[in-house]
């Protein structure tokens, strides 16, 4: 039996009718006057510098917080490190990010610098027989003065450039393309644990998605797919979500969409941290699917 | 960490170039299953969508409903104006509501019909030109032949086979169904239009109501 909300509208069926022509487009003026098109209604101003501040630092302490439960030698996929390894792969991006931050001196393999998973990979195997509890003071030593640094670091500090990988960005850009990566290693440790992760807030999860979706270029480039003059719509659902007209070359401006991908935002980001593949990601395609699945293997960009 | 395992043999960004790139970050193309079906997106993914700011799904929602509010709110309170009025009111309501609509309680439809019944009924109560508009509907909105299809719209077979279970509900019921829905009369209302008690109107109404949930069952 169907309840009385669904038998009334199936009632109105009985009398629907043609509106004007014209109301359509108002309706739409009408609704985006309220809130302009493209905001999430739980996004709160995402892409502020304080936040990606902000968001980094609570990441961190939420790895903390589930490091502290968790044995040494248990195995952390996807690289099949135990958990000592995956310490210090943290100790060695964070010595090398306290580096570029101008904290310390680091010395590291040049020839290394643009891959982030092999810059570290001395020191992941080299850790195979280390004690746990000492690689972790380490690094909980070593990230503490990174993170006391971010602290304090004002507006205009966190718009300052910064070079990281050989990427020219800026420092809070930066911080969110750490909040991804420790975030990635908190997933993948909590499914080790057995553990649910600790929920990540719209405004976090947004700040992520806005930094996926701008690096598509950059991952399209580096995948040797050339974006041309094209432009996708991303739409991505859920917590921290958004739309974006994102053009394909890196410096090119947006235009008319050439194709329209919709996803769930946290899948996205899965996906911009290669932890799953694009043909894995639950995507409704509008377009060219071709055209697509560039876009989508373009936003597998970050390592973590 | 920003960078997949790759080797890029150029210096910064500003060189980056597709000659740079080792050939061994090429991924294997996957193909892609999860295009949009024919029938469109389903109404829980464009109101996710209407979640986040696509007003493009906005748009795609209007066109699968506007002729439901509208003809529903121009019903009720028969009015033109009106009915313009209170379809702009309800998608914008959905647009700034979108998680009010929760596709595991009911269809976009039974939301969208109830949102467009409860604005029109206020309207209805608040038009001092009530008796008037009465008037124009002949006094006696439980004529069947007001549920007529509205202008250059084709009745859906929806539409065809929910007149066809109104049509066949007794009297007494359809009467009570008619003026408290299509009437946007209250049940003291209806009970006086139709001269019985209030308690006989509720009960015809619930009836009337059970029936036409057992004659459209199957209907989606």
């Amino acid at each position: 039996m169907k309840p009385d909300e669904e038998i009334l509208g199936l009632l109105a069926e009985a009398t629907a009718a043609a509106p004007p022509a014209a109301l359509g487009p108002a309706v739409v003026v009408a609704a985006t006057a309220t809130r302009p098109s493209g905001r999430a209604i739980d996004a709160l101003g995402g892409g502020k510098r304080a936040a990606a501040k902000v968001a980094f630092l609570q990441t961190i302490d939420e790895f903390k917080a589930l490091l502290a439960d968790a044995p040494g030698s248990a195995i952390v996929e996807p690289y099949g490190w135990s958990v000592t390894q995956l310490v210090a792969h943290l100790l060695e991006i964070d010595l090398y990010f306290g580096r570029q931050l101008g904290l310390w001196a680091h010395d590291i393999d040049d020839s290394l610098e643009d891959d982030h998973l092999a810059m570290t990979e001395a020191a992941v195997r080299g850790s195979v027989r280390a004690d746990f509890d000492s690689m972790v003071a380490k690094w909980l030593e070593v990230s503490a003065a990174v993170c006391a640094h971010v602290e304090s670091l004002g507006p205009d500090q966190l718009a300052e450039p910064i070079k990281f990988h050989m990427l020219d960005t800026r420092v809070s850009t930066m911080l969110v393309v750490r909040v991804f990566e420790v975030w990635t290693h908190l997933e993948d440790l909590s499914r080790t644990l057995r553990r649910d992760p600790p929920p990540l807030d719209a405004e976090r999860l947004h700040l992520m998605t806005t930094t996926a979706v701008r690096a598509i270029p950059f991952g399209m480039l580096l995948g040797n797919v050339d974006g041309g003059d094209r432009t996708a719509r991303l739409v991505l659902t859920g917590l921290g979500g958004g739309v974006w007209h994102q053009p394909l070359y890196v410096g090119s401006n947006a235009g008319e969409p050439a194709v329209t991908i919709v996803a769930d935002a946290l899948e996205f980001c899965r996906l911009a941290a290669q932890r799953i593949l694009p043909a894995d990601l639950d995507a409704e395609i509008e377009g060219p699917t071709d055209l697509a699945i560039d876009v989508l293997r373009g936003a597998s960009v970050f390592a973590a | 960490m920003p960078l997949r395992r790759a080797k890029l043999s150029a210096p910064s960004p500003s060189s980056l170039s597709t000659d740079g790139v080792d050939s061994s970050t090429t991924i294997a193309i996957v193909p892609l299953v999860n295009t949009v079906s024919p029938s469109g997106p389903t109404d829980g993914s464009l109101v996710a969508r209407i979640a986040v700011g696509d007003d493009r799904a906005l748009q795609m929602i209007y066109e699968r409903y506007s002729p439901l509010v509208y003809g529903l709110a121009r019903r009720v309170t028969a009015s033109t104006a009106h009915a313009e009025e209170i379809t702009q009111e309800v998608f914008v309501y959905l647009w700034q509501n979108p998680d009010r609509f929760d596709a595991e309680r009911g269809t976009l439809r039974a939301f969208l019909g109830a949102v467009t019944h409860r604005r029109s009924v206020d309207e209805v109560r608040r038009d001092t030109r009530r008796t008037a508009r009465e008037d124009r509907v002949g006094g006696d909105v439980t004529n069947l032949d007001l549920l007529e299809v509205g202008d250059g719209l084709e009745r859906s077979q929806t539409a065809e086979r929910v007149r066809a279970a109104v049509s066949s509900l007794p009297q007494q019921q359809r009467e009570a169904v008619m003026l408290a829905y299509f009437g946007g009369c209250t049940f003291r209302q209806v009970a006086e239009r139709l001269g019985i008690p209030e308690g006989t109107a509720k009960s015809r109404l619930r009836l009337g109501l059970t029936k036409l949930g057992a004659l459209l069952e199957g209907l989606t």
